[in-house]
Protein backbone atom coordinates (compact mmCIF):
# COMPACT_ATOMS: atom_id res chain seq x y z
CA UNK A 1 0.00 0.00 0.00
CA UNK A 2 2.79 2.40 0.99
CA UNK A 3 6.30 2.21 -0.39
CA UNK A 4 8.96 4.80 0.43
CA UNK A 5 12.32 4.43 -1.24
CA UNK A 6 15.27 6.49 0.01
CA UNK A 7 13.07 9.50 0.74
CA UNK A 8 14.63 12.75 1.90
CA UNK A 9 12.75 15.96 2.67
CA UNK A 10 14.66 19.20 3.11
CA UNK A 11 13.55 22.78 3.66
CA UNK A 12 15.60 25.79 2.72
CA UNK A 13 18.06 26.93 3.72
CA UNK A 14 19.53 23.86 5.41
CA UNK A 15 16.90 22.00 7.44
CA UNK A 16 16.44 18.30 6.73
CA UNK A 17 13.24 16.81 8.15
CA UNK A 18 13.60 13.27 6.74
CA UNK A 19 16.78 11.47 5.70
CA UNK A 20 16.89 8.50 3.35
CA UNK A 21 13.71 6.78 4.56
CA UNK A 22 12.87 3.28 3.32
CA UNK A 23 9.50 1.91 4.39
CA UNK A 24 6.93 -0.63 3.23
CA UNK A 25 3.42 -0.88 4.66
CA UNK A 26 1.13 -3.64 3.37
CA UNK A 27 -2.57 -3.25 2.63
CA UNK A 28 -4.58 -3.87 5.83
CA UNK A 29 -1.63 -3.23 8.12
CA UNK A 30 -1.74 -0.93 11.15
CA UNK A 31 1.42 1.07 11.81
CA UNK A 32 2.40 3.48 14.54
CA UNK A 33 5.02 6.16 13.92
CA UNK A 34 6.60 7.09 17.21
CA UNK A 35 9.19 9.69 18.05
CA UNK A 36 9.75 12.91 19.92
CA UNK A 37 8.46 16.26 18.70
CA UNK A 38 10.44 17.35 15.62
CA UNK A 39 11.45 13.77 14.77
CA UNK A 40 9.70 14.03 11.37
CA UNK A 41 6.40 12.20 12.09
CA UNK A 42 4.10 14.91 10.68
CA UNK A 43 6.38 15.51 7.69
CA UNK A 44 6.24 11.82 6.85
CA UNK A 45 2.43 11.85 6.97
CA UNK A 46 2.35 14.98 4.78
CA UNK A 47 4.44 13.18 2.17
CA UNK A 48 1.99 10.27 2.25
CA UNK A 49 -1.01 12.37 1.20
CA UNK A 50 0.85 14.67 -1.14
CA UNK A 51 0.74 17.85 0.98
CA UNK A 52 4.54 17.94 0.68
CA UNK A 53 6.80 16.66 -2.07
CA UNK A 54 9.88 14.60 -1.34
CA UNK A 55 13.13 16.41 -2.09
CA UNK A 56 14.53 13.10 -3.34
CA UNK A 57 13.49 9.47 -3.44
CA UNK A 58 10.12 7.92 -4.29
CA UNK A 59 6.78 7.90 -2.47
CA UNK A 60 4.35 5.29 -3.83
CA UNK A 61 0.77 4.97 -2.59
CA UNK A 62 -1.17 2.04 -3.99
CA UNK A 63 1.57 1.63 -6.61
CA UNK A 64 1.31 5.24 -7.82
CA UNK A 65 4.33 7.51 -7.58
CA UNK A 66 3.04 10.78 -6.11
CA UNK A 67 5.73 12.79 -7.89
CA UNK A 68 4.38 11.83 -11.31
CA UNK A 69 0.57 11.77 -10.99
CA UNK A 70 -0.02 15.55 -11.14
CA UNK A 71 -2.57 17.71 -9.31
CA UNK A 72 -5.68 15.78 -10.40
CA UNK A 73 -3.99 12.47 -9.60
CA UNK A 74 -3.12 13.69 -6.10
CA UNK A 75 -6.73 14.87 -5.60
CA UNK A 76 -7.99 11.44 -6.71
CA UNK A 77 -5.54 9.73 -4.34
CA UNK A 78 -6.68 11.95 -1.47
CA UNK A 79 -10.27 10.87 -2.03
CA UNK A 80 -9.14 7.32 -1.19
CA UNK A 81 -7.34 8.44 1.95
CA UNK A 82 -8.91 9.53 5.23
CA UNK A 83 -6.62 12.06 6.86
CA UNK A 84 -6.99 13.07 10.52
CA UNK A 85 -5.07 16.31 10.84
CA UNK A 86 -3.38 17.34 14.07
CA UNK A 87 -4.88 20.83 13.69
CA UNK A 88 -8.26 19.34 12.57
CA UNK A 89 -8.57 21.49 9.42
CA UNK A 90 -12.32 21.96 9.71
CA UNK A 91 -14.13 24.24 7.27
CA UNK A 92 -14.89 27.27 9.46
CA UNK A 93 -17.98 28.41 7.55
CA UNK A 94 -19.68 25.04 7.57
CA UNK A 95 -21.63 23.36 10.33
CA UNK A 96 -20.40 20.18 12.03
CA UNK A 97 -22.66 17.97 9.92
CA UNK A 98 -21.55 19.73 6.72
CA UNK A 99 -17.91 19.28 7.71
CA UNK A 100 -18.39 15.55 8.24
CA UNK A 101 -20.47 15.26 5.06
CA UNK A 102 -17.72 17.03 3.10
CA UNK A 103 -15.84 13.72 3.06
CA UNK A 104 -18.69 12.43 0.86
CA UNK A 105 -19.26 15.69 -1.01
CA UNK A 106 -15.85 15.37 -2.68
CA UNK A 107 -17.01 11.98 -3.96
CA UNK A 108 -20.13 13.52 -5.50
CA UNK A 109 -22.63 11.86 -3.13
CA UNK A 110 -26.05 13.54 -3.10
CA UNK A 111 -26.89 16.00 -0.30
CA UNK A 112 -29.58 13.90 1.40
CA UNK A 113 -27.45 10.75 1.53
CA UNK A 114 -24.34 12.47 2.78
CA UNK A 115 -26.28 14.20 5.58
CA UNK A 116 -27.93 10.94 6.61
CA UNK A 117 -24.60 9.12 6.80
CA UNK A 118 -22.90 12.04 8.54
CA UNK A 119 -25.62 12.06 11.19
CA UNK A 120 -25.18 8.33 11.76
CA UNK A 121 -21.45 8.83 12.35
CA UNK A 122 -22.05 11.86 14.58
CA UNK A 123 -24.35 9.70 16.70
CA UNK A 124 -21.59 7.13 16.94
CA UNK A 125 -19.13 9.84 17.99
CA UNK A 126 -21.52 11.32 20.55
CA UNK A 127 -21.77 14.56 18.61
CA UNK A 128 -25.35 14.40 17.37
CA UNK A 129 -26.35 17.38 19.53
CA UNK A 130 -23.65 19.51 17.95
CA UNK A 131 -24.58 18.71 14.35
CA UNK A 132 -25.66 22.25 13.46
CA UNK A 133 -22.93 24.02 15.48
CA UNK A 134 -19.96 25.72 13.80
CA UNK A 135 -16.38 24.59 14.49
CA UNK A 136 -15.38 27.75 16.36
CA UNK A 137 -18.03 27.02 19.02
CA UNK A 138 -16.64 23.52 19.73
CA UNK A 139 -14.02 22.48 22.27
CA UNK A 140 -10.68 21.12 21.02
CA UNK A 141 -11.79 17.57 21.74
CA UNK A 142 -15.07 18.03 19.86
CA UNK A 143 -13.26 19.51 16.87
CA UNK A 144 -10.90 16.55 16.86
CA UNK A 145 -13.85 14.14 16.83
CA UNK A 146 -15.43 16.03 13.93
CA UNK A 147 -12.15 15.80 12.01
CA UNK A 148 -12.03 12.04 12.71
CA UNK A 149 -15.64 11.62 11.61
CA UNK A 150 -14.90 13.42 8.32
CA UNK A 151 -11.95 11.11 7.65
CA UNK A 152 -14.05 8.00 8.37
CA UNK A 153 -17.36 8.94 6.71
CA UNK A 154 -16.50 6.85 3.67
CA UNK A 155 -14.41 3.71 3.61
CA UNK A 156 -10.92 4.80 2.62
CA UNK A 157 -8.12 2.49 1.51
CA UNK A 158 -5.76 4.27 3.88
CA UNK A 159 -6.19 6.25 7.08
CA UNK A 160 -3.45 8.67 8.10
CA UNK A 161 -3.81 10.05 11.61
CA UNK A 162 -1.56 12.71 13.11
CA UNK A 163 -1.84 12.64 16.92
CA UNK A 164 -5.55 11.73 16.65
CA UNK A 165 -6.20 11.73 20.40
CA UNK A 166 -4.01 14.66 21.43
CA UNK A 167 -6.96 16.64 22.79
CA UNK A 168 -9.16 13.81 24.00
CA UNK A 169 -9.74 12.35 27.44
CA UNK A 170 -9.16 8.66 28.09
CA UNK A 171 -12.72 7.58 27.40
CA UNK A 172 -12.88 9.39 24.08
CA UNK A 173 -9.37 8.24 23.14
CA UNK A 174 -10.57 4.67 23.62
CA UNK A 175 -13.53 5.31 21.40
CA UNK A 176 -11.34 6.79 18.65
CA UNK A 177 -8.90 3.87 18.74
CA UNK A 178 -11.85 1.48 18.67
CA UNK A 179 -12.88 3.21 15.45
CA UNK A 180 -9.42 2.94 13.97
CA UNK A 181 -9.15 -0.73 14.96
CA UNK A 182 -12.57 -1.38 13.48
CA UNK A 183 -11.49 0.27 10.24
CA UNK A 184 -8.31 -1.78 10.25
CA UNK A 185 -10.30 -4.97 10.84
CA UNK A 186 -12.30 -4.09 7.73
CA UNK A 187 -9.07 -4.14 5.69
CA UNK A 188 -8.18 -0.44 5.81
CA UNK A 189 -4.47 0.39 6.18
CA UNK A 190 -4.00 2.66 9.20
CA UNK A 191 -0.92 4.79 9.91
CA UNK A 192 -0.91 6.73 13.18
CA UNK A 193 1.72 9.24 14.24
CA UNK A 194 1.82 9.61 18.00
CA UNK A 195 4.19 10.10 20.89
CA UNK A 196 1.71 8.34 23.20
CA UNK A 197 3.66 5.16 24.05
CA UNK A 198 0.84 3.96 26.32
CA UNK A 199 -1.49 3.58 23.33
CA UNK A 200 1.24 1.91 21.27
CA UNK A 201 1.91 -0.60 24.02
CA UNK A 202 -1.75 -1.31 24.53
CA UNK A 203 -2.59 -1.93 20.89
CA UNK A 204 0.62 -3.89 20.29
CA UNK A 205 0.95 -3.15 16.57
CA UNK A 206 3.92 -2.61 14.28
CA UNK A 207 5.78 0.57 15.25
CA UNK A 208 8.56 2.54 13.62
CA UNK A 209 10.55 5.05 15.65
CA UNK A 210 11.82 8.24 14.06
CA UNK A 211 14.65 10.34 15.40
CA UNK A 212 16.24 13.28 13.60
CA UNK A 213 14.38 12.36 10.40
CA UNK A 214 15.69 8.75 10.34
CA UNK A 215 14.00 5.45 11.13
CA UNK A 216 15.96 4.18 14.12
CA UNK A 217 13.73 1.20 14.83
CA UNK A 218 11.06 -0.90 13.12
CA UNK A 219 9.27 -3.22 15.56
CA UNK A 220 6.62 -5.77 14.62
CA UNK A 221 4.85 -5.18 17.94
CA UNK A 222 5.12 -3.21 21.17
CA UNK A 223 7.15 -5.99 22.79
CA UNK A 224 10.12 -5.23 20.59
CA UNK A 225 9.79 -1.55 21.38
CA UNK A 226 9.79 -2.29 25.14
CA UNK A 227 12.93 -4.38 24.85
CA UNK A 228 14.63 -1.59 22.87
CA UNK A 229 13.74 0.94 25.55
CA UNK A 230 15.21 -1.19 28.35
CA UNK A 231 18.93 -0.70 28.89
CA UNK B 1 -6.81 1.95 29.64
CA UNK B 2 -8.45 -1.33 28.76
CA UNK B 3 -7.48 -2.98 25.50
CA UNK B 4 -10.85 -2.13 24.01
CA UNK B 5 -13.52 0.15 25.35
CA UNK B 6 -17.00 -1.06 26.17
CA UNK B 7 -18.11 0.17 22.78
CA UNK B 8 -16.36 -2.56 20.82
CA UNK B 9 -18.02 -1.35 17.64
CA UNK B 10 -19.82 1.86 16.86
CA UNK B 11 -21.02 0.41 13.62
CA UNK B 12 -18.44 1.97 11.34
CA UNK B 13 -18.60 -0.94 8.94
CA UNK B 14 -22.39 -0.72 9.00
CA UNK B 15 -22.23 3.00 8.11
CA UNK B 16 -19.77 2.23 5.32
CA UNK B 17 -22.05 -0.52 4.08
CA UNK B 18 -24.94 1.95 3.99
CA UNK B 19 -22.74 4.37 2.07
CA UNK B 20 -21.97 1.77 -0.61
CA UNK B 21 -23.79 2.40 -3.84
CA UNK B 22 -25.63 5.51 -2.66
CA UNK B 23 -26.82 7.76 -5.40
CA UNK B 24 -24.40 10.28 -6.80
CA UNK B 25 -25.65 13.86 -6.99
CA UNK B 26 -27.23 14.64 -10.35
CA UNK B 27 -25.67 17.37 -12.50
CA UNK B 28 -28.64 19.56 -11.73
CA UNK B 29 -28.28 19.04 -7.99
CA UNK B 30 -24.54 19.64 -8.28
CA UNK B 31 -25.09 22.93 -10.16
CA UNK B 32 -27.67 24.04 -7.58
CA UNK B 33 -25.22 23.13 -4.82
CA UNK B 34 -22.42 25.17 -6.44
CA UNK B 35 -24.69 28.21 -6.89
CA UNK B 36 -25.85 27.87 -3.26
CA UNK B 37 -22.22 27.80 -2.12
CA UNK B 38 -21.48 30.94 -4.17
CA UNK B 39 -24.48 32.68 -2.63
CA UNK B 40 -23.42 31.62 0.88
CA UNK B 41 -19.94 33.03 0.23
CA UNK B 42 -21.50 36.40 -0.61
CA UNK B 43 -24.00 36.23 2.27
CA UNK B 44 -21.31 35.46 4.83
CA UNK B 45 -18.89 38.16 3.60
CA UNK B 46 -21.20 41.05 2.61
CA UNK B 47 -18.58 43.76 3.17
CA UNK B 48 -15.90 42.22 0.97
CA UNK B 49 -18.49 41.25 -1.65
CA UNK B 50 -19.76 44.85 -1.73
CA UNK B 51 -16.21 46.22 -1.90
CA UNK B 52 -15.43 44.00 -4.88
CA UNK B 53 -18.66 44.95 -6.65
CA UNK B 54 -18.11 48.68 -6.07
CA UNK B 55 -14.50 48.49 -7.32
CA UNK B 56 -15.65 46.74 -10.48
CA UNK B 57 -18.49 49.22 -11.00
CA UNK B 58 -16.18 52.26 -10.64
CA UNK B 59 -13.72 50.80 -13.15
CA UNK B 60 -16.46 49.92 -15.62
CA UNK B 61 -18.12 53.31 -15.13
CA UNK B 62 -14.95 55.03 -16.41
CA UNK B 63 -14.74 52.41 -19.16
CA UNK B 64 -18.37 53.17 -20.09
CA UNK B 65 -17.72 56.93 -20.24
CA UNK B 66 -14.84 56.40 -22.67
CA UNK B 67 -17.04 54.18 -24.81
CA UNK B 68 -19.81 56.81 -24.77
CA UNK B 69 -17.29 59.41 -25.99
CA UNK B 70 -15.83 57.18 -28.68
CA UNK B 71 -19.21 55.98 -29.90
CA UNK B 72 -20.55 59.52 -30.33
CA UNK B 73 -17.43 61.03 -31.90
CA UNK B 74 -17.44 58.10 -34.31
CA UNK B 75 -21.01 58.88 -35.30
CA UNK B 76 -20.00 62.53 -35.88
CA UNK B 77 -17.61 61.51 -38.66
CA UNK B 78 -20.08 59.22 -40.36
CA UNK B 79 -22.83 61.83 -40.00
CA UNK B 80 -20.77 64.67 -41.48
CA UNK B 81 -19.13 62.45 -44.07
CA UNK B 82 -22.53 61.48 -45.40
CA UNK B 83 -23.35 65.14 -45.94
CA UNK B 84 -20.40 66.10 -48.15
CA UNK B 85 -21.32 68.83 -50.61
CA UNK B 86 -19.66 71.00 -53.23
CA UNK B 87 -20.68 74.65 -53.30
CA UNK B 88 -20.14 77.27 -56.00
CA UNK B 89 -20.28 80.77 -54.53
CA UNK B 90 -21.42 83.42 -56.94
CA UNK B 91 -19.85 86.80 -57.35
CA UNK B 92 -21.63 89.26 -55.11
CA UNK B 93 -23.23 91.41 -57.80
CA UNK B 94 -25.15 88.50 -59.30
CA UNK B 95 -28.84 88.41 -58.79
CA UNK B 96 -31.01 85.43 -57.96
CA UNK B 97 -31.87 84.65 -61.58
CA UNK B 98 -28.16 84.21 -62.22
CA UNK B 99 -27.96 81.56 -59.50
CA UNK B 100 -30.84 79.73 -61.20
CA UNK B 101 -28.97 79.84 -64.52
CA UNK B 102 -25.79 78.62 -62.89
CA UNK B 103 -27.83 75.82 -61.34
CA UNK B 104 -29.10 74.82 -64.79
CA UNK B 105 -25.56 74.89 -66.22
CA UNK B 106 -24.28 72.74 -63.38
CA UNK B 107 -27.14 70.28 -63.73
CA UNK B 108 -26.30 69.94 -67.41
CA UNK B 109 -22.62 69.51 -66.49
CA UNK B 110 -23.49 66.73 -64.03
CA UNK B 111 -25.62 64.95 -66.62
CA UNK B 112 -22.76 65.23 -69.13
CA UNK B 113 -20.38 63.75 -66.53
CA UNK B 114 -22.87 61.01 -65.60
CA UNK B 115 -23.18 62.15 -61.98
CA UNK B 116 -26.63 60.85 -61.08
CA UNK B 117 -26.58 60.85 -57.27
CA UNK B 118 -26.39 64.60 -56.76
CA UNK B 119 -28.97 67.10 -55.58
CA UNK B 120 -28.45 70.62 -56.88
CA UNK B 121 -29.91 73.56 -54.97
CA UNK B 122 -29.69 77.25 -55.78
CA UNK B 123 -29.47 79.61 -52.80
CA UNK B 124 -30.02 83.29 -53.26
CA UNK B 125 -28.38 85.83 -50.96
CA UNK B 126 -31.66 86.07 -49.05
CA UNK B 127 -31.85 82.26 -48.80
CA UNK B 128 -28.29 82.18 -47.45
CA UNK B 129 -29.17 84.76 -44.81
CA UNK B 130 -32.32 82.87 -43.82
CA UNK B 131 -30.30 79.63 -43.53
CA UNK B 132 -27.69 81.35 -41.37
CA UNK B 133 -30.45 82.69 -39.11
CA UNK B 134 -31.71 79.12 -38.77
CA UNK B 135 -28.25 77.93 -37.76
CA UNK B 136 -27.93 80.66 -35.16
CA UNK B 137 -31.23 79.68 -33.60
CA UNK B 138 -31.77 81.68 -30.43
CA UNK B 139 -28.88 83.95 -31.35
CA UNK B 140 -30.48 85.06 -34.64
CA UNK B 141 -30.94 88.56 -33.25
CA UNK B 142 -27.25 89.09 -33.94
CA UNK B 143 -28.19 89.45 -37.61
CA UNK B 144 -30.67 92.22 -37.01
CA UNK B 145 -30.21 95.02 -39.49
CA UNK B 146 -28.04 93.13 -41.98
CA UNK B 147 -30.91 92.50 -44.43
CA UNK B 148 -30.25 95.74 -46.19
CA UNK B 149 -26.59 95.02 -46.70
CA UNK B 150 -26.52 91.23 -46.81
CA UNK B 151 -22.85 90.11 -46.92
CA UNK B 152 -23.61 86.49 -47.71
CA UNK B 153 -23.11 85.38 -51.30
CA UNK B 154 -25.63 83.49 -53.41
CA UNK B 155 -24.55 79.94 -54.14
CA UNK B 156 -25.34 76.68 -55.85
CA UNK B 157 -24.89 73.61 -53.66
CA UNK B 158 -24.40 70.07 -54.89
CA UNK B 159 -25.07 67.41 -52.27
CA UNK B 160 -23.66 63.99 -53.03
CA UNK B 161 -24.97 60.71 -51.73
CA UNK B 162 -21.53 59.17 -52.39
CA UNK B 163 -19.06 61.36 -50.46
CA UNK B 164 -16.04 59.62 -51.97
CA UNK B 165 -16.69 61.23 -55.36
CA UNK B 166 -16.71 64.77 -53.91
CA UNK B 167 -13.01 65.42 -54.38
CA UNK B 168 -13.05 64.47 -58.09
CA UNK B 169 -16.21 66.45 -58.72
CA UNK B 170 -14.71 69.46 -56.95
CA UNK B 171 -11.67 69.33 -59.23
CA UNK B 172 -13.84 68.98 -62.36
CA UNK B 173 -16.15 71.82 -61.36
CA UNK B 174 -13.16 74.04 -60.55
CA UNK B 175 -11.73 73.32 -63.99
CA UNK B 176 -15.04 74.00 -65.72
CA UNK B 177 -16.36 76.95 -63.73
CA UNK B 178 -13.36 78.32 -61.85
CA UNK B 179 -12.80 81.04 -64.47
CA UNK B 180 -16.47 81.75 -65.03
CA UNK B 181 -17.00 85.45 -64.14
CA UNK B 182 -20.27 84.59 -62.42
CA UNK B 183 -18.42 82.30 -59.98
CA UNK B 184 -16.25 83.59 -57.18
CA UNK B 185 -15.08 80.26 -55.76
CA UNK B 186 -15.72 76.52 -55.79
CA UNK B 187 -15.49 74.84 -52.39
CA UNK B 188 -16.39 71.58 -50.90
CA UNK B 189 -16.95 70.55 -47.29
CA UNK B 190 -14.45 67.72 -47.36
CA UNK B 191 -11.88 69.90 -45.69
CA UNK B 192 -14.09 70.40 -42.65
CA UNK B 193 -14.85 66.69 -42.52
CA UNK B 194 -11.14 65.91 -42.74
CA UNK B 195 -10.48 68.29 -39.88
CA UNK B 196 -13.26 66.68 -37.89
CA UNK B 197 -11.87 63.25 -38.72
CA UNK B 198 -8.49 64.34 -37.36
CA UNK B 199 -10.07 65.62 -34.13
CA UNK B 200 -12.10 62.44 -33.79
CA UNK B 201 -9.02 60.31 -34.46
CA UNK B 202 -7.19 62.09 -31.65
CA UNK B 203 -10.18 61.67 -29.34
CA UNK B 204 -10.55 58.00 -30.23
CA UNK B 205 -6.83 57.31 -29.98
CA UNK B 206 -6.72 59.08 -26.62
CA UNK B 207 -9.86 57.23 -25.55
CA UNK B 208 -8.44 53.89 -26.73
CA UNK B 209 -5.17 54.48 -24.88
CA UNK B 210 -7.20 55.63 -21.88
CA UNK B 211 -9.23 52.42 -21.97
CA UNK B 212 -6.10 50.26 -22.18
CA UNK B 213 -4.49 52.20 -19.34
CA UNK B 214 -7.70 52.02 -17.35
CA UNK B 215 -8.10 48.28 -17.94
CA UNK B 216 -4.53 47.58 -16.81
CA UNK B 217 -4.80 49.74 -13.69
CA UNK B 218 -8.32 48.69 -12.75
CA UNK B 219 -7.58 45.06 -13.61
CA UNK B 220 -4.75 45.22 -11.09
CA UNK B 221 -6.96 46.92 -8.48
CA UNK B 222 -9.85 44.50 -9.07
CA UNK B 223 -7.56 41.45 -8.90
CA UNK B 224 -6.13 42.67 -5.59
CA UNK B 225 -9.56 43.55 -4.20
CA UNK B 226 -10.84 40.08 -5.06
CA UNK B 227 -7.67 38.55 -3.60
CA UNK B 228 -8.23 40.45 -0.37
CA UNK B 229 -11.92 39.54 -0.38
CA UNK B 230 -11.13 35.86 -0.89
CA UNK B 231 -8.32 35.85 1.65
CA UNK B 232 -10.83 34.95 4.34
CA UNK B 233 -11.65 31.85 2.24
CA UNK B 234 -7.98 30.85 1.94
CA UNK B 235 -8.14 28.22 4.70
CA UNK B 236 -11.35 26.82 3.24
CA UNK B 237 -9.77 26.47 -0.19
CA UNK B 238 -6.67 24.78 1.25
CA UNK B 239 -8.74 22.32 3.29
CA UNK B 240 -10.96 21.42 0.33
CA UNK B 241 -7.80 20.77 -1.65
CA UNK B 242 -6.31 18.57 1.11
CA UNK B 243 -9.50 16.54 1.51
CA UNK B 244 -9.45 15.68 -2.18
CA UNK B 245 -11.86 18.11 -3.83
CA UNK B 246 -11.26 18.46 -7.57
CA UNK B 247 -10.03 21.79 -8.87
CA UNK B 248 -13.37 22.32 -10.62
CA UNK B 249 -15.30 21.76 -7.39
CA UNK B 250 -13.06 24.26 -5.59
CA UNK B 251 -13.07 26.90 -8.32
CA UNK B 252 -16.71 26.77 -9.46
CA UNK B 253 -18.42 28.61 -6.54
CA UNK B 254 -15.75 31.32 -6.51
CA UNK B 255 -15.92 31.81 -10.29
CA UNK B 256 -19.70 32.14 -10.09
CA UNK B 257 -19.36 34.55 -7.16
CA UNK B 258 -16.78 36.66 -9.06
CA UNK B 259 -18.82 36.58 -12.28
CA UNK B 260 -22.00 37.63 -10.48
CA UNK B 261 -20.20 40.48 -8.72
CA UNK B 262 -18.82 41.57 -12.11
CA UNK B 263 -22.28 41.56 -13.72
CA UNK B 264 -23.85 43.51 -10.84
CA UNK B 265 -20.91 45.96 -10.89
CA UNK B 266 -21.29 46.44 -14.65
CA UNK B 267 -25.04 47.10 -14.35
CA UNK B 268 -24.36 49.73 -11.67
CA UNK B 269 -21.72 51.31 -13.94
CA UNK B 270 -24.15 51.40 -16.90
CA UNK B 271 -26.74 53.08 -14.69
CA UNK B 272 -24.06 55.63 -13.71
CA UNK B 273 -23.16 56.30 -17.35
CA UNK B 274 -26.88 56.70 -18.14
CA UNK B 275 -27.22 59.33 -15.41
CA UNK B 276 -24.23 61.20 -16.85
CA UNK B 277 -25.76 60.89 -20.31
CA UNK B 278 -29.02 62.42 -19.06
CA UNK B 279 -27.15 65.12 -17.19
CA UNK B 280 -24.95 66.32 -20.07
CA UNK B 281 -27.25 65.36 -22.95
CA UNK B 282 -29.15 68.68 -23.06
CA UNK B 283 -25.97 70.73 -22.80
CA UNK B 284 -24.43 68.84 -25.72
CA UNK B 285 -27.51 69.28 -27.88
CA UNK B 286 -27.79 73.02 -27.23
CA UNK B 287 -24.11 74.01 -27.63
CA UNK B 288 -23.21 74.71 -31.27
CA UNK B 289 -19.62 73.39 -31.14
CA UNK B 290 -20.54 70.25 -29.18
CA UNK B 291 -23.43 69.68 -31.57
CA UNK B 292 -20.96 69.65 -34.44
CA UNK B 293 -18.74 67.13 -32.57
CA UNK B 294 -21.71 65.05 -31.43
CA UNK B 295 -24.43 65.60 -34.06
CA UNK B 296 -26.49 62.68 -32.76
CA UNK B 297 -25.52 62.37 -29.10
CA UNK B 298 -26.96 59.02 -28.08
CA UNK B 299 -26.67 56.54 -25.21
CA UNK B 300 -24.53 53.39 -25.43
CA UNK B 301 -25.69 50.97 -28.08
CA UNK B 302 -26.84 47.47 -27.11
CA UNK B 303 -23.55 46.00 -28.34
CA UNK B 304 -21.54 48.25 -26.02
CA UNK B 305 -23.84 47.46 -23.08
CA UNK B 306 -23.30 43.74 -23.69
CA UNK B 307 -19.54 44.44 -23.96
CA UNK B 308 -19.49 46.21 -20.57
CA UNK B 309 -21.56 43.50 -18.86
CA UNK B 310 -19.38 40.80 -20.45
CA UNK B 311 -16.22 42.62 -19.40
CA UNK B 312 -17.55 42.80 -15.83
CA UNK B 313 -18.32 39.08 -15.75
CA UNK B 314 -14.94 38.13 -17.25
CA UNK B 315 -12.98 40.49 -14.97
CA UNK B 316 -14.79 39.11 -11.89
CA UNK B 317 -14.23 35.49 -12.89
CA UNK B 318 -10.59 35.93 -13.92
CA UNK B 319 -9.84 37.84 -10.69
CA UNK B 320 -11.41 35.05 -8.61
CA UNK B 321 -9.61 32.37 -10.61
CA UNK B 322 -6.17 33.85 -9.97
CA UNK B 323 -6.91 34.52 -6.30
CA UNK B 324 -8.09 30.94 -5.65
CA UNK B 325 -5.30 29.44 -7.75
CA UNK B 326 -2.77 31.30 -5.66
CA UNK B 327 -4.22 29.83 -2.46
CA UNK B 328 -3.91 26.33 -3.88
CA UNK B 329 -0.37 26.76 -5.20
CA UNK B 330 0.78 28.56 -2.06
CA UNK B 331 -0.20 25.58 0.10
Amino acid sequence: MIHLHNVTKSYPPDQTALRGLDLKVEQGEMLFIAGASGAGKSTLLKLLFGAEKASSGEVLIGGRNLASIGGDGVAAMRREVGVIFQDYKLLPRRSVIDNVAYGLEVLGVGARERKRLALLLLHAMGLQDRAEAYPMTLSGGEQQRVAIARALIRKPRLILADEPTGNLDNAMSRRVFDLLLEANSAGVTVVIATHNLGIIEELNKRTIVLDGGKIIGDFPNAGGLRQEEQP
Amino acid sequence: MSRRSDLTSIGLTKIWAEGQGVDRASKRALSAHIIRRAWENVRRSPVTATLTTVTISIALFLFGLFILLIQNTGSAVSDHSSKVSVALFLADQNSSDVSERVKEDISAFLVAHKVTDATVTALSKADALAKFREVLGAEKDLLEGVDADNPLPASVEIELSDPSSAETLHAELTAAFGKDPRIESVRYSRGAVDQLRKVVRVVQLGGGLGIIFLLVITGFIIANTIKLALYSHRIEVEIMHLVGATRNAIFAPYLIEGGAQGVVGSLISIAGVFLIYLFIGDSVRSAELLQYLFPSFSFLGLGYIVLIVGTGAVVGMVGSFFAVRRFITEE
